[in-house]
């Protein structure tokens, strides 16, 4: 042990200083001569002849300073050079089993890699901020409530920051998307309003002038200012230090920036640079009754835990609602209770709407990187099998069977090595196209996905465990090759059955399966997702979504725009019937009123509550959306007739027990706080609303031009076309920027686009997994074809002999194909009763079919068994087609 | 001139860890202590004694500092380390059983038997 050590230091201090050595060597040496001839010189020879025959005595120079070289441990650094020289050469000698290898290690760990950084991103990675790990958001929750975006008010935030006991500090954050100008151009950004305490709370520096102080806080009437993001300075001001003082607008407010917060930090949301900081107004939300979605972030005291915190907050919260005056019916949704999650990674939407997905995508990648290892384990078997005459000849002539492993090991590090690089490549090209689909409807999302330590620390991990299980294990198998046997390469009397071979390959195609049979599972739902019956036509809609916010149509001004655009729209080419809504489907704008219908009880409390799109004439007709009963809204409901609704069908059977029973009565719908009396002129067919799994909520549609009260939210046109509607989105476009070039478009979409929009989490599951599963069944392919190529040459003299005896070639081709199917058969079998216990975790993405659904599996295996006969397919023909007289001749 | 004698292959490792276990010696110094103690009978390639202590070095048996020589100089000086001392047992007794074997034999007379 000791002396091991001695060696690993003697030969590290050799590599690392060995021009050190190199000239101690020469100094000790030169001292040796010197001293010698001194001695000699004093024996009375002159000084020139002692010197002289010094160095006769010491030999020859240069022999003894390579002795001492090599007796130094660098012959170690020049054996690992020939090894790798050797490897290199090697596997030029079998390029397919290279590319086989190096291409199964790329997938598996270029996948891998992408999803790990998507997964470090969206949940491991911490802020970029002073001890992150204190940070915590306070949420509230109840039967609807959504523990990320929790509500909360200023009364609220002040009993949370009046528990200096639990937070040191504590803040409100909100988030939204404003428009800013900038020089007179005007673009949707992601920005914040936050207490003044944001930037030194989390310890954010600015790069340039100052961030906020108590002197900011609207409230004490301090000039509006803003604080930029990195990002933003660089883009729209080029890094300029004039930024300071320069004034932007935000939602049509001037604003001055006084500074820029440095590049690394971009905000607390994840997925999001926030690029325009300011001050929150807290006075607009003091009434405690009133709940907005503002995040409390706080920074927990140093000897508070999570847990403890938690404890805490809960009967806060629920003391703080008792003492107001919140109706029961909020409270019960959204403020039953209090909780503290750590804020250290930030907060997000994503992480709620991809967190399971992406749970699922790692576990899937985690299957592909151990089929590719076990492809490449089987590989190296197959191939190493092929090599037992090469081993055994170096074996005879006086190799260690420890260099032996060293240089398999060698090979398969190299091996490695390739593969994990090109996967490094595929990983950030194929992670930054998967965030490329991440959801648009706000604005670029900008996750970081270049390569950080962490992804290639993960890579490097993947790589050494490859290298070292599997390129052990055949290493080893290897060295155990018995000398003679190897070197008379007589086929009985080494093994053809590769027994370690074939089970790696059963295992491979038992893997392959289960990635198969979730794939095929993930595509099925969204094939049936795609067959819903939506209640509306959707394939030939287009939507185009507005914005009137901050911009200067209010009022009269919006509404003359709208009807302008309504006939513009019409007239152009291809389009059939053109209307408007603030709901129209799936766009995620629900707007929810106070209802009471005279002469009908409510039974629970959602029965006091109703969905509300405002909808243009023509809606239903654009929509294609039946009336069942009485009228649908047209051009004749106007702000001077009376209030009119159509109600959906699901909403007349609650209340009326019928569609035609519900013609003529009247609903109450608070409109602002007053009640106004609407009359049911028209029943609707149940549509699809917002979620393609299940029917719309009970719905009430009210006439556009009758709502004089129309908040300035945004709203969309709805465009039925006569065919593809995609072609119709340029013209469209360019139809209303000719008209008013200051519209406020935010988007420009399809229904289909819409729709596909909302099932993101579902098609980036299936194409990802169909994607793994292609993967996964090719290097099943791989496997199979090395191991039965292997076999078939080593039975290439017993398959000449049964030729030669009359056996049919077709019996050959039998007899591989039935190898492979066998294997295939097996893997099948162990795959569909790991499928049937592992791919119950899709539940909750799949739709109208069960996780162990039979086709599913049968598919499944079907489609490994037909891999299984196309990869014998080249081995197999090789066996028929032996020639009988050359294969009795080559042994 | 001394009659001298070639050494028997392997066995200048041995002498040099007991000449170094006498006391620290440089290079030159364990050449010198070798023909003082062998009586200019052993014949040593001088060069040989440095690959011979680099691989020492290398097994972890002696050990070195910088020090100054007799005459002023810089010069490498070996010693040995506890692996070296327990090294040079190992091999002084196997040296003794092994002389001692083939004196044996070798001074076997032909009435002996």
């Amino acid at each position: 042990m000791l002396t091991s050590l001695a060696a690993i230091r003697s030969f590290l201090r050799a590599w690392l200083a060995r021009s050190r050595m190199e000239r101690e060597m020469d100094r000790e040496m030169r001292f040796h001569l010197e001293a010698r001839a001194a001695d000699l010189e004093s024996q009375g020879m002159s000084r020139a002849d002692a010197e002289r025959r010094a160095r006769q005595e010491f030999g020859d120079l240069i022999r003894w300073k390579e002795a001492g070289r090599e007796a130094r441990g660098l012959m170690l650094v020049d054996d690992l050079a020939g090894d790798l020289r050797f490897t290199v050469r090697t596997l030029q000698r079998t390029p397919g089993f290279t590319l086989a290898a190096v291409l199964s290690l790329a997938l598996g760990i270029g996948s891998t890699t992408a999803i790990f950084g998507l997964f470090d991103v969206l949940l491991l990675r911490e802020l970029p901020v002073r001890n992150p790990q204190q940070l915590v958001h306070v949420t509230t929750s109840g039967e609807r409530g959504d523990a990320h975006s929790g509500s909360s008010n200023y009364p609220w935030f002040q009993e949370v920051a009046s528990r200096s006991d639990l937070f040191a500090e504590t803040m409100l954050v909100r988030h939204d998307v404003y428009k800013v100008g900038i020089r007179g151009r005007v673009e949707p950004l992601t920005g914040q309003r936050v207490t003044v305490n944001y930037h030194t709370m989390l310890g954010v520096q600015p790069v340039l002038g100052r961030t906020f102080g108590p002197d900011d806080r609207p409230e004490a009437g301090a000039p509006p200012v803003a604080v930029i993001s990195h990002a933003l300075w660089q883009r729209r001001f080029s890094g300029s230090a004039d930024v300071l003082g320069a004034t932007i607008t935000v939602d049509q407010q001037p604003y001055t920036i006084i500074g820029v917060t440095p590049p690394t930090f971009r905000g607390i949301l994840v997925g999001w640079t926030t690029d325009v900081t300011m001050p929150l107004d807290t006075s607009e939300f003091r009434d405690p009754n009133l709940w907005s979605t503002t995040p409390v972030i706080a920074r927990l005291q140093p000897n508070v835990s999570i847990d403890e915190a938690r404890q805490h907050v809960d009967p806060m919260l629920i003391r703080f609602v008792a003492a107001g005056k919140t109706t029961e019916r909020f409270r019960a949704r959204y403020l039953q209770h209090a909780s503290v999650t750590s804020a250290a990674t930030g907060i997000t939407d994503l992480r709620q709407q991809f967190g399971s997905p992406l749970r699922l995508l790692m576990i899937a990648v985690g299957l592909l990187l151990l089929i590719a290892c076990v492809n490449l384990a089987g590989l190296l078997v197959a191939r190493n099998a092929t090599r037992q005459h090469e081993l055994g000849m170096r074996l005879a002539l006086g190799a260690g069977r420890w260099r032996i492993v060293r240089q398999l090991l060698t090979e398969s590090a190299a091996l490695s090595v390739l593969g994990a690089t090109l996967g490094l490549v595929l990983a950030i090209k194929g992670g930054n196209a998967l965030v490329a689909t991440l959801p648009q409807h706000f604005g670029p999302v900008s996750l970081t996905l270049a390569p950080d330590v962490r992804v290639l620390g993960f890579a490097a991990t993947a790589v050494l465990a490859t290298t070292i299980l599997f390129g052990l294990m055949p290493a080893w198998q290897a060295s155990q090759v018995a000398v003679m046997p190897a070197l008379h390469r007589s086929s009985h009397r080494t093994s053809t059955r590769l027994p370690f071979g074939r089970v790696l390959i059963v295992a491979q195609f038992a893997l392959s399966l289960v990635l198969v049979a979730g794939a095929v599972l993930c595509v099925r739902t969204i094939v049936n997702l795609a067959q819903v019956n939506t209640g509306f036509e959707r394939d030939r809609l287009l939507v185009v979504r507005m914005d009137p916010q901050g911009t200067d149509y209010e009022r009269e001004r919006l509404r003359a725009l709208q009807r302008e655009m309504l006939e513009h729209l019409r007239a152009i080419p291809g389009v059939e019937q053109v209307t408007l809504a603030t709901g129209s489907p799936f766009n995620g704008n629900v707007d929810g009123r106070r209802l009471t219908v005279p002469g009908v009880e409510p039974r629970e409390p959602d029965d006091t509550i109703i969905q509300v799109n405002l909808v243009g004439p023509d809606y239903f007709s654009t929509l294609q959306v039946p009336i069942i009963s009485g009228r649908a809204i047209d051009s004749h409901d106007r702000d001077n007739t009376s209030r009119v609704a159509v109600v959906s069908e699901a909403f007349a059977r609650r209340y009326f027990g019928d569609a035609a029973s519900a013609v003529g009565r009247t609903i109450v719908i608070n409109r602002g706080p007053q009640p106004i009396p609407h009359e049911i002129v028209g029943v609707a067919q149940d549509i699809r609303y917002q979620d393609l799994r299940r029917p719309s909520d009970r719905l009430a549609y009210l006439p556009w031009f009758q709502a004089n009260d129309v908040r300035l939210a945004s709203f969309e046109f709805i465009l039925r076309t006569n065919g593809y509607p995609a072609h119709r989105i340029e013209m469209t476009r360019q139809t209303m920027q000719r008209l008013r070039p200051d519209v406020p478009i935010l988007a420009i979409d399809t229904m289909i686009g819409v729709i596909n929009e909302r099932l993101l989490s579902e098609r980036l599951v299936a194409s990802l997994g169909t994607f793994f599963a292609i993967v996964a069944l090719t290097l099943a392919a791989i496997g199979v074809y090395g191991l039965l190529s292997y076999v078939v040459a080593h039975r290439t003299a017993e398959i000449g002999v049964r030729l030669a005896l009359g056996a049919h070639p077709l019996e050959m081709v039998w007899m591989t194909v039935r190898q492979s199917l066998l294997l295939a058969m097996a893997g099948a079998v162990i795959g569909i009763a790991g499928a049937t216990a592992g791919l119950r975790v899709l539940d909750g993405l799949l739709f109208g079919l069960s996780p162990t659904d039979l086709v599913n599996l049968v598919v499944a295996a079907l489609l490994l068994v037909l891999v299984a006969v196309a990869a014998a397919y080249v081995p197999a023909r090789r066996a028929a087609t032996v020639n009988p007289l050359t294969a009795l001749r080559a042994d | 001139m001394n009659k001298t004698t070639e050494l028997l292959q392997g066995t200048l490792d041995l002498l040099i860890l007991k000449a170094i276990s006498l006391g620290p010696l440089h290079g030159y110094g364990v050449l010198l202590r070798l023909q003082q103690l062998s009586r200019d009978t052993l014949q040593i390639p001088q060069g040989s004694l440095y690959p011979a202590l680099y691989r020492l070095e290398h097994q972890g048996l002696v050990t070195f500092e910088w020090g100054e020589s007799e005459n002023k100089r810089q010069a490498k000086f070996y010693s040995l380390t506890a692996a070296g001392r327990k090294r040079l047992r190992e091999e002084t007794d196997y040296w003794e059983r092994l002389s001692g074997a083939i004196g044996l034999v070798l001074k076997t007379a032909p009435g002996d038997l």
